[in-house]
């Protein structure tokens, strides 16, 4: 057993020895310790240093508010800074070290930053770097100095090992919290038949119980409300599980913290969950945080909330103070004393107030508690940790009337009151009251009508109200979700502590000043951020009033405690400032996350190659087996070139390009997209939606066409075949086929509802092999049978059905490379057997499939525009293309397109570039007169650039001011991101065969 | 006849994977082609001109959104109120129906190769699920011969309620290895024995 653990009590497994380390220091617990009850057991006291000062820190509280005490849990990949020790269950091999200093948090270096304080104070980067220079210089040049500088623990940058999952849920009433007041809503709900989600922060239920001393009447209560409620098949219970957003239409985040209490997770198991609830009802019964008070070195350790040091005592059997002082301003400090005293402390209690119930003050004086009324704490004395408490006789506003004297003391546990947690309340967009008597903002119960507030978050009046009111929001809950049973009787509340109605008579200060109002040395209002009181002072002296403002010039409540333990002080502090009641200074409103939550959770499984869906094409594992590299294209992985021979990229797809025009190759095209257009307006709806016109296309024809977006930008161009008299089958590039979808059922559900059409993506249904080279007829007319694909059989644009090996497809005939070439259409799922058949097929043509990289190449030799070119800047005669427009109809973007911006002469134009010397250009290079200066952004850019293996060139499409009037030019190509410049000669953008002899052949 | 390639050929491997009960894996996966599917459009007069169709295959009307209708092999869909999607499980011919059906009113659209099915069975199946897509599962909500149109990883597929412990998953096929991937991770905590049908 440590020194500071009790010999007895305690909600801890004792049979059970469990070796931690901290900073590399053995320490021991046992199961149901944290690890903050842990360090406390085996007295450690300065856990951390603090943000700005590196001012030692111990331990502060036993929950999720703690400030100080953050460490940084395990190492390597599972590492996790800022993570509260309060809220670290124990655990086999934990190891946690200090942070925030050198070469550790006992000697810290970093304390040197104490001598800098006059100079830290509130709007200190403002003053510093922002202001004394003109400009963002400065500022900028410091930044990352600082940026290095803040911080408390360390991220890295390791693949974490572990695996996080969501989970969708769905209920009548969820139940947030499991003190009192929310298993009491519980069981109304769970009784009244509802389906119920009762979620616990805790590993176990019960909430403010469990700080209780062990067989007390607490513990019986709790014992049977579990009972009923476990075997409910309609409630669900989810502990160490948190809460920590609140959403519109009732959406609930939740983390789960599943394996956290373990060395790792064991195999496939995840190490957190994130779930979302939906709900129709919610209860929130989220307890209160007690308050610290702001004297003169309240942040030391050793000074610690009293309810804290209460739970150490009684939960966790640790004594954290053998000689203690309790400073209070209400009646809830009174448990801790006496439980502390019982437990063996020598107890001073010092209360501000000047009258006490006598039976408050019988139960402390029969423990051998001494009591002082109407006194506060100036400052807690001692280097290192708490010494002593210098007190004195205070005024009802905390200022000193008397003369200080010290009492010795190890422990300093404080209350300055309590803050009802209403942030999940507030975070559906409410701003919670003042409630005067009780000094606290509380909900209002009727803002939310599916959230009811019960137990310490509404300020209730002990346990005994908070029963009632759980018990009653649960039942009202469960009738508002129709739930078909009664709820039964309430429960009679357990018989508790004196002072469990903290806002009883409490008296309204937290800050204890000397008679002119200043606090002795650093009193502390943010202990996180290092906020001190003076702080708040400067800041409304500086005229930042405003809380909102308050809170970003200082930053106080803004780390990542969220102010649990600042906000109502600093509120308060600015309240006594102006001269007006806190409620009049108001508060802020809260966001998700209640308390920090792992990015991993919020992830789940969607990262690595699950960071968004692959789409493959049914021929993806012949690819795949025949050596292709494959690369992403949106989110489909295609083949990009199949080396030969260790070939790179360069030399595969000239040789995959060279070999399409000589002989004849095949790509894998399933990735177009294919929309089914079907119904008896059919053609209307293309003749609307293209550019050109579609009513006189006959049955077994296809056609090009362009689609602009309403402000007559080029969106998109495709194919499209007429199969049957009211159907039709479209094709768009692989990027655009969604958006053109969606345009289209816009269109059709909005604007031409009159329409009778439909439409379906078919993109799944079609495997598309694009067989390309002079010698694509012959293989296809070897391989294929019932289709004649002679020249004047199936001249360009024309389409047949056939058959291969078996399967019935359909042979476009269309060139996107230039050279005779079919686009061959198969259902998918024989879409492989297909080009095994062709690949064994081709031998005696001398075949070979050729990749994206290749296609590209002898595009842009045909001057064929694509993506690059259709970025969402450019017009129908940008790119050459305003033939294709009918004057005889309107379509979409058809007027906008006229708009004097689109039709201006200096538009950049589509032109082809000969690049001069051996090296190729990179798209995106700009392009510059050949004299001129090389200022502003240019002439123009390369979209597209290739090796034309045709030409033996390096070429490339480009958009280029009045570029169709410049073939001939030389101009300079410069790219800045590579830092190369090159000339060019200006050119037709139709680099090979422009008559279009060998794509008609 | 040739055999329609499964978009899972590379990734179904038989056996059991993940966390391993000591009776039996709580989840089963498998997969399989879907048959014949065909979807059926239509306009405001959509109910009337399906009809006699419709009902030559044995069903009464649309159905509902949430009801999948089913007669002998064939299932029936009502995926859009104006369009229904069928599925004859043994992959039979919808020939009798396509002839019954004229084009300009109720166009039909043959989607057999658009989709795969993955199936799950086991106890855990709703908790599975429950991992994949924001619905509520729970047989109350869920119940036998209940299909839903969903997204799974951002991918629009049906789930259809065959039993209490036993869901398809109709899945375009070119993102179902992405999908089968995803189900196969996230059911790894249970436990699952992925199964090839003969």
């Amino acid at each position: 057993m440590t020194s500071s653990r009790l010999s007895t009590g305690g909600r801890i497994d004792r049979s059970t020895v469990l070796k931690m380390t901290f900073d590399g220091r053995s320490i021991v617990g046992h199961p149901g310790d944290t690890l903050a009850s842990a360090l406390l057991a085996n007295d450690e006291n300065v856990i951390a240093r603090s943000f700005k000062y590196h001012r030692a820190r111990g331990i502060y509280t036993a929950g999720v508010e703690e400030p100080n005490a953050l460490v940084q849990l395990r190492y390597g990949a599972r590492t996790e800074p800022n993570t509260p020790a309060t809220t670290v269950m124990a655990y086999e091999g934990l190891e946690a070290f200090g942070q925030n200093a050198w070469p550790n948090v006992r000697l810290d270096v970093g304390v040197v930053n104490q001598l800098l304080s006059p100079f830290m104070s509130a709007g200190f980067y403002y003053k510093t770097f922002v202001g004394p220079f003109k400009g963002t210089g400065f500022w900028m040049l410091c930044e990352k100095i600082i940026r290095q500088a803040a911080g408390m623990g360390r991220g890295v940058t390791l693949d974490d090992p572990d695996t996080y999952e969501k989970v969708n849920a769905f209920c009548d009433v969820l139940v947030i919290g499991s003190g009192p007041a929310g298993l009491s809503a519980a069981l109304a709900a769970g009784r009244a038949g509802a389906k119920v989600i009762l979620v616990e922060q805790d590993s176990t239920l019960g909430g403010s119980l469990l700080s209780a001393p062990v067989g007390g009447d607490g513990d019986a209560w709790l014992d049977k409300m579990k009972a009923e409620l476990t075997a409910m098949d309609n409630v669900q219970i989810l502990t160490r599980s948190t809460v920590f957003g609140a959403y519109e239409q009732n959406v609930y985040g939740v983390i789960e913290r599943v394996w956290d209490h373990v060395l790792a997770p064991p195999a496939h198991q995840p190490r957190q969950r994130y779930w979302q609830i939906r709900t129709k009802q919610a209860v929130m019964a989220t307890g209160a945080i007690e308050r610290n008070m702001v004297f003169g070195g309240n942040d030391k350790p050793g000074v610690m909330l009293a309810s804290a040091a209460r739970t150490y005592v009684n939960r966790f059997a640790v004594l954290p103070g053998r000689r203690v002082v309790v400073a209070t301003n209400n009646d809830s400090a009174y448990a801790a004393a006496l439980d502390l005293a019982n437990a063996g402390s020598s107890v001073t209690l010092v209360d501000a107030r000047t009258q006490v119930p006598e039976k408050l003050l019988d139960s402390l004086k029969a423990s051998g508690v001494k009591v002082l009324l109407g006194h506060g704490v100036l400052t807690a004395k001692g280097r290192g940790g708490v010494s002593a408490a210098t007190v004195t006789t205070i005024s009802p506003d905390g200022r000193a009337t008397g003369t200080a004297r010290h009492i010795p003391c190890d422990l300093l546990a404080v209350s300055g009151g309590w803050s009802p947690v209403v942030h999940l309340w507030s975070q559906r967009g409410n701003k919670p009251v003042f409630n005067s008597a009780k000094a606290c903002f509380v909900p209002v119960n009727s803002a939310i009508e599916t959230m009811k507030c019960a137990g310490a978050s509404m300020a209730a009046d002990g346990s005994v109200v908070a029963v009632a009111q759980g018990f009653s929001a649960g039942a009202t809950a469960a009738i508002d979700v129709k739930a078909k049973n009664s709820s039964g009787d309430a429960p009679i509340a357990p018989k508790v502590s004196h002072g469990d109605d903290w806002g009883r008579d409490l008296l309204s200060i937290n800050t204890i000043t000397d008679d002119n109002g200043k606090t002795r040395g650093k009193a502390f209002i943010d202990l996180q951020h290092d906020i001190k009181q003076s702080d708040i002072d400067l800041a409304y002296r500086e005229g930042y009033v405003s809380v909102e403002h308050l809170k970003r010039y200082t930053t106080t409540g803004m780390a990542t405690d969220q102010g649990k333990l600042s906000n109502f002080n600093a509120l308060s502090q600015m309240a006594m400032l102006q001269g007006v009641p806190i409620s009049d200074v108001g508060t802020t409103v809260f966001r998700p996350p209640y308390t920090p939550i792992a990015l991993g959770a919020i992830v789940g499984r969607e990262h690595g190659t699950h960071f968004r869906p692959t789409r493959l094409t049914p021929l993806h594992d012949w690819h795949v087996n025949n050596g292709a590299i494959v690369s992403e294209a949106g989110a489909w992985m295609r083949p990009q070139y199949y080396p030969e021979r260790g070939e790179g990229l360069r030399e595969a797809y000239i040789r995959e390009a060279s070999h399409v025009r000589k002989h004849v190759g095949m790509i894998d095209v399933s990735t177009l997209g294919k929309i089914a257009v079907q119904g008896p307006d059919s053609a209307e709806f293309l003749n609307r939606v293209y550019v050109n016109g579609w009513k006189m296309l006959p049955v077994g024809r296809l056609r090009y066409g362009v689609m602009l977006r309403e402000d007559g930008i080029v969106m998109d161009d495709g194919a499209t075949a007429r199969l049957g008299e009211h159907d039709y089958f479209m094709s768009t590039t692989t990027a655009n086929a969604a958006k053109v979808l969606a345009l289209g059922e816009h269109l059709l559900q909005t604007a031409w509802k009159d329409l009778k059409v439909h439409l379906t993506t078919i993109t799944d249904q079609w495997a598309v092999i694009a067989v390309a080279g002079p010698k694509s007829r012959d293989l296809l007319g070897a391989v294929s049978s019932g289709a004649d694909l002679s020249r004047d059989a199936l001249p360009n644009n024309h389409f047949v059905h056939g058959e291969i090996a078996g399967v019935t497809v359909r042979i476009h005939r269309m060139s996107y490379s230039g050279e005779l070439a079919y686009e061959v259409y198969i259902p998918s799922g024989f879409g492989h057997h297909v080009w095994d058949a062709l690949i064994s097929a081709g031998v005696p043509y001398n075949l070979c499939p050729y990749g994206t990289e290749a296609m590209g190449a002898l595009r842009i030799e045909k001057g064929h525009v694509a993506g690059p070119e259709l970025d969402g800047r450019t017009t129908m005669k940008d790119l050459g293309l305003e033939g294709l427009a009918s004057g005889k109809k309107p379509f979409v973007g058809s007027v906008l397109r006229n708009r004097p911006v689109l039709i201006h002469q200096s538009r950049p134009c589509l032109v082809g570039l000969e690049i001069e010397g051996d090296q190729g250009a990179q798209a995106g290079s700009l392009l510059y007169l050949d004299t001129g200066p090389t200022e502003g952004h240019g002439e123009g850019w390369v979209s597209s650039a290739t090796y034309s293996p045709a030409l033996g060139k390096n070429i490339a499409l480009s958009l280029l001011q009045n570029g169709p009037e410049r073939l001939g030019e030389t101009i300079r190509v410069v790219n800045f991101v590579g830092g190369t410049r090159q000339r060019a000669k200006v050119v037709s953008p139709h680099f090979f065969d422009p008559s279009g002899v060998r794509q008609n052949d | 006849m040739i055999e329609i390639r499964s978009p899972l050929s590379s990734s179904v491997e038989p056996g059991e994977y993940g966390a391993q009960s000591a009776a039996k894996a709580a989840l089963q996966l498998s997969e399989r082609a879907p048959g014949s599917l065909i979807q059926i459009a239509g306009w405001q007069d959509f109910a009337t001109v399906t009809a006699p169709a419709l009902g030559a295959l044995g069903f009464d009307g649309h159905g509902n959104f949430r009801t999948v209708q089913t007669a002998g092999p064939v299932s029936c869909y009502r995926i859009a109120p104006d369009k229904l999607l069928l599925r004859h499980s043994d992959g039979g011919s919808f020939k009798e129906l396509l002839e019954n059906l004229n084009p300009a009113s109720s166009p039909t659209l043959d989607l057999s190769h658009a989709r795969w099915l993955i199936e799950i069975e086991g106890s855990e199946v709703e908790a599975l699920l429950a991992r994949l897509a924001s619905l509520d599962f729970s047989l109350q909500e869920f119940p036998e011969g209940t299909f839903a149109q969903t997204g799974i990883h951002h991918v629009g597929v049906l789930l259809h309620r065959v039993s209490a412990d036993k869901f398809l998953i109709f899945v375009p096929v070119t993102w179902a290895e992405s999908i089968w991937n995803l189900i196969c991770e996230t059911a790894a905590p249970f436990g699952f024995k992925v199964i090839v049908h003969p």
